[in-house]
């Protein structure tokens, strides 16, 4: 079984590092905890080996959407691969 | 970045660097409140702590409790939740039938050596137009992080369009 993250993989992120979230206004620090039990897509590896992935929502008030989101970067021990892509969605 | 301020008009000569993030008025000082706060470089508060503010004292009595040294706080943007009042984004403002975003990215600090000293220079804003949110998106992700000029680990986006296209990815 493959357990190397890859780009396209779909994983979950199972927490944050504080560096990451250390230095971001606080209402962004509160959506992004809120992205930990989610899965998303592998969008990138960088080059220092950081893993990529991104969440974000579109909501429409009246006749205009507002759409919100975050991408970042953080290392594996953040993110369990998702072994069963089917079954989790 | 200083601008220069005229003190005849109570503005400053320059736009807000940091655009409509600074606050409604790109040409404001200090919120619109030049006696309850003093803004030296046009990007900082500085804010007067007063006691008896919520009581009901006047704005010249609070100007002259800040002379006489009685409370006097200087709040930079990182004192203030540690930088989140320069780091803000808002949503931009709605053009009529194209996607709006701005994005703002951040230095990876976890990387030695990466980000500059200067807390001002470890995160960059950008912005995109663009027929559909996607293209506005990766516009506005593109200029943020060509501006930041380090390894970013970190970009927020918000974008403001006609409603009809829902997308719940990344920025």
């Amino acid at each position: 079984m493959r357990n190397e993250i890859q780009v396209g993989d779909r994983v979950k992120l199972v927490g944050l590092p504080d560096w990451l979230l250390h230095d971001l206004p606080k209402s962004e620090q509160a959506e992004m905890r809120a992205f930990i039990g989610h899965y998303a897509v592998v969008t990138e590896i960088d080059a220092y080996g950081y893993i990529w992935l991104g969440f974000g929502s579109t909501i429409e008030v009246g006749d205009v959407a507002h759409y919100s989101g975050h991408s970042f970067g953080v290392s594996e021990e953040f993110l369990e691969l998702d072994v069963e892509p089917d079954k989790n969605g | 970045m200083m601008r220069d301020y005229d003190p005849r008009t109570g503005r400053y000569i320059e736009a807000d660097a940091h655009g409509l993030n600074g606050g409604l008025s790109m040409y404001g000082y200090a919120g619109q409140n030049p006696i309850m706060a003093y803004d030296p470089t046009g990007e900082y508060f500085w804010f007067l702590l007063m006691g008896g503010a919520a009581g009901g004292i006047t704005a010249s009595e609070a100007f002259i409790w800040s002379l006489i040294g009685l409370s006097l706080v200087y709040a930079t943007a990182h004192d203030l939740s540690s930088g989140s009042i320069d780091r803000d984004i808002w949503y931009p403002e709605k053009t009529a039938g194209k996607w709006s975003c701005k994005a703002r990215a951040d230095c990876n600090d976890n990387i030695p050596g990466n980000c500059p000293d200067n807390p001002k220079h470890k995160f960059a804003f950008g912005g995109g137009i663009a027929n559909d949110q996607g293209t506005a998106r990766n516009i506005a992700k593109s200029n943020a992080t060509s501006n930041l000029q380090c390894q970013p680990k970190h970009v927020s986006c918000k974008c403001t369009g006609p409603k009809g296209e829902q997308y719940s990815g990344g920025c």
